[in-house]
């Protein structure tokens, strides 16, 4: 089993946020999570990078119970993540945006490092050639050496990823990486994240809320609706759901 | 790329010669400048190390004062009392003080500004009294009287030749720092101060290396407070107070924040307009606090804003760069 969350609820004193979500992604293929806002959506995905501790239930990735895992760990249990609005390390230069990305591939000690020792220094300019790697894959190599919060908002997206991506993931969490990009912008986001799946070989789990791109990439979607689940399938299913269509989508689509 | 190169070197070279000539320079204008000179290589120290904490990693510290009591207190106690030697001692001073760092840093893991400045606040209240308590110790009000320090046979008695170890303690400082800063250490410093979130989500130990950053900071502040104790030598309980992690916190701020020229300008400029108003007495702080608000206003990045940046010698990025930008800031208008 690659990612499996069983029977998890997260509550906020009251509210409850999650109720008993039981879900599997598969290796391989993009899963997108759909429902309207408040949904519980972002809540799984940070529920999965440990940034919430659900009351109940067990998330299981590679069969690893995550909530056992330290949240600095999850990175280098293979997880990497892009976030709603970026959570850029904004006065950092774009190239040290994604070393930070690494730190967990990186071994070093602070002393060596303080006195630049040969082996940290070695060790650093193999890091900074995966950046380089990642940049043009993602076709923003010319922004390596700039202030990554004075880029315009889409290079600002790739950033992000490219610093989720850093490390070779093995699941991709992209929280809502349409947001803000115009219908151009949107249309190649779409390409990049297939290519990120065919060529990295990455499993993508993503919360979309264009439903164009969401319904042409994905290979199985979850809906939430009020902390629930509500309905998996493929685009297709989805799409003829009733209880999805009077939650979410909408008459007309 | 190769201008940039020269022009760096160029300022690097211009600052060496002037760091070097320095203390020949004031020593015709009278024994108070080369004291303040030497006080503010000190400072230096001291703001380099604070910008470290503050500036690169965003954690406001009012206990700065205190780790320079430490320093002081631990060079002079293992030079005094247990003989050893000075050489041994200002090693040691940095890494009590780190130590001590460390485990004041280990709740600042759970606090962050405000707060964070009061609880180090609350550290360069409470020293000051401990050292005064502690007079079985530390001597209390009477204080201690370390001794200038020796190569050798010959002993840095003159104002010009302390000079130069201090700017030496200064220069490892800046080499060991920049080391950092461009490591992964460093990076997760800075990572945490612009978002702690996304540095944990990538496998940044946010409470370890917040923690790190605290004692490195403090550690290199007890080598301060070791020089200083040598060279005033005089130890009291009254000789840095809160008043004075004030005056750091503005050395930075004044000179520029996650800089460390900024560290460097910023001690030198407030600590000479201090000293030099001294004799003004209680109007002293007003003269203080003035250049500060000024500076504040029309530097609002700090004096190091003044230099000229390598940055903008590079006009193919830059010019790419601007016009992405405007073309971001028109299309909101678009629709």
């Amino acid at each position: 089993m690659f990612l499996e969350f069983d029977e998890v609820t997260l509550r906020f004193s009251g509210l409850v946020a999650l109720k008993g979500v039981s879900l599997t992604v598969n290796e391989g293929g993009i899963f997108a999570i759909i429902g309207p806002n408040g949904a519980g959506k972002s809540t799984m995905l940070n529920c999965l990078s440990r940034i919430y501790t659900p009351q109940q239930g067990a998330i299981r990735f590679l069969g690893e119970n995550l909530l056992r895992v330290a949240p600095d760990r999850i990175k280098a249990c293979g997880i990497g993540r892009s976030f709603q609005n970026m959570e850029l390390f904004s006065k950092m230069t774009v190239e040290d945006n994604l070393l930070v990305g690494y730190h967990c591939a990186l071994p070093s000690n602070p002393f060596s490092e303080a006195v630049g020792w040969y082996k940290a220094r070695s060790r650093e300019r193999e890091a900074r050639e995966r950046v380089q790697r990642v940049l043009e894959s993602l076709g923003i190599a010319s922004y390596s050496r700039q202030t990554a919060g004075n880029l315009p908002y889409g290079i600002q997206k790739k950033v992000d990823v490219g610093r989720a991506l850093m490390g070779d993931p093995r699941l991709l969490l992209l929280d809502e990486p349409a947001a803000g990009l115009n219908e151009l912008e949107t249309e190649e986001l779409g390409h990049w994240i297939s290519d990120i799946k065919r060529a990295m070989k990455t499993t993508v789990v993503m919360i979309e809320h264009d439903m164009n791109l969401v319904m042409s990439i994905s290979d199985r979607i979850a809906v939430l609706d009020f902390g629930e689940l509500i309905a998996v399938g493929t685009p297709v299913e989805i799409r003829q759901d009733e209880r999805v269509i009077r939650a979410y989508l909408g008459q007309e689509a | 790329m190769t201008s940039e190169r020269n022009l760096r070197m160029a300022r690097l070279l211009v600052v060496a010669l002037a760091a070097l000539a320095a203390p020949f320079v004031v020593m015709p204008l009278g024994s108070q400048m080369s004291y303040i000179l030497d006080m503010s290589v000190i400072f230096c120290i001291v703001a380099v190390a604070l910008n470290l904490l503050t500036g690169f990693s965003g954690q406001v510290s009012l206990g700065h004062a205190a780790f320079l009591m430490v320093g002081e207190y631990v060079s002079s106690l293992l030079t005094l009392n247990l003989n050893w030697s000075f050489w041994i001692a200002l090693p040691l001073s940095a890494v009590v003080t780190g130590i001590l760092g460390f485990l004041i840093g280990l709740p600042a893991v759970r606090l962050s500004g405000n707060f964070l400045a009061v609880a180090t606040m609350g550290f360069s209240f409470a020293v000051p009294e401990l050292a005064l308590k502690w007079s079985g110790l530390t001597n209390g009000s009477s204080g201690l009287m370390p001794l200038r320090p020796a190569l050798g046979s010959y002993v840095l008695g003159s104002d010009q030749a302390y000079y130069f170890l201090i700017l030496a303690c200064l220069v490892v400082q800046i080499i060991v720092i920049k080391n950092l800063l461009k490591s992964r250490t460093g990076r997760a410093f800075q990572a945490i101060r612009d978002s702690e979130i996304a540095a944990q989500s990538s496998g940044v130990r946010v409470g370890y290396n917040k923690a790190l950053v605290f004692s490195i900071s403090a550690g290199f502040t007890g080598i301060a407070g070791s020089l200083y104790a040598h060279y005033i030598n005089f130890v009291s309980p009254n000789d840095f107070t809160v008043q004075d992690s004030f005056l750091f916190l503005a050395m930075i701020v004044v000179g520029g924040l996650a800089s460390i020229p900024g560290s460097i300008l910023g001690a030198i400029v407030i600590n000479t307009i201090n000293q030099l108003s001294s004799s003004f007495g209680q109007y002293s702080i007003i003269l203080v606090g003035a250049v500060m608000v000024l500076a504040v206003l029309l530097f609002p990045k700090g004096l190091v804003s003044l230099r000229v940046p390598p940055h903008a010698r590079k006009p193919r990025h830059s010019s790419r760069g601007s016009a992405r930008v405007t073309r971001e800031v028109e299309s909101p208008d678009v629709p």
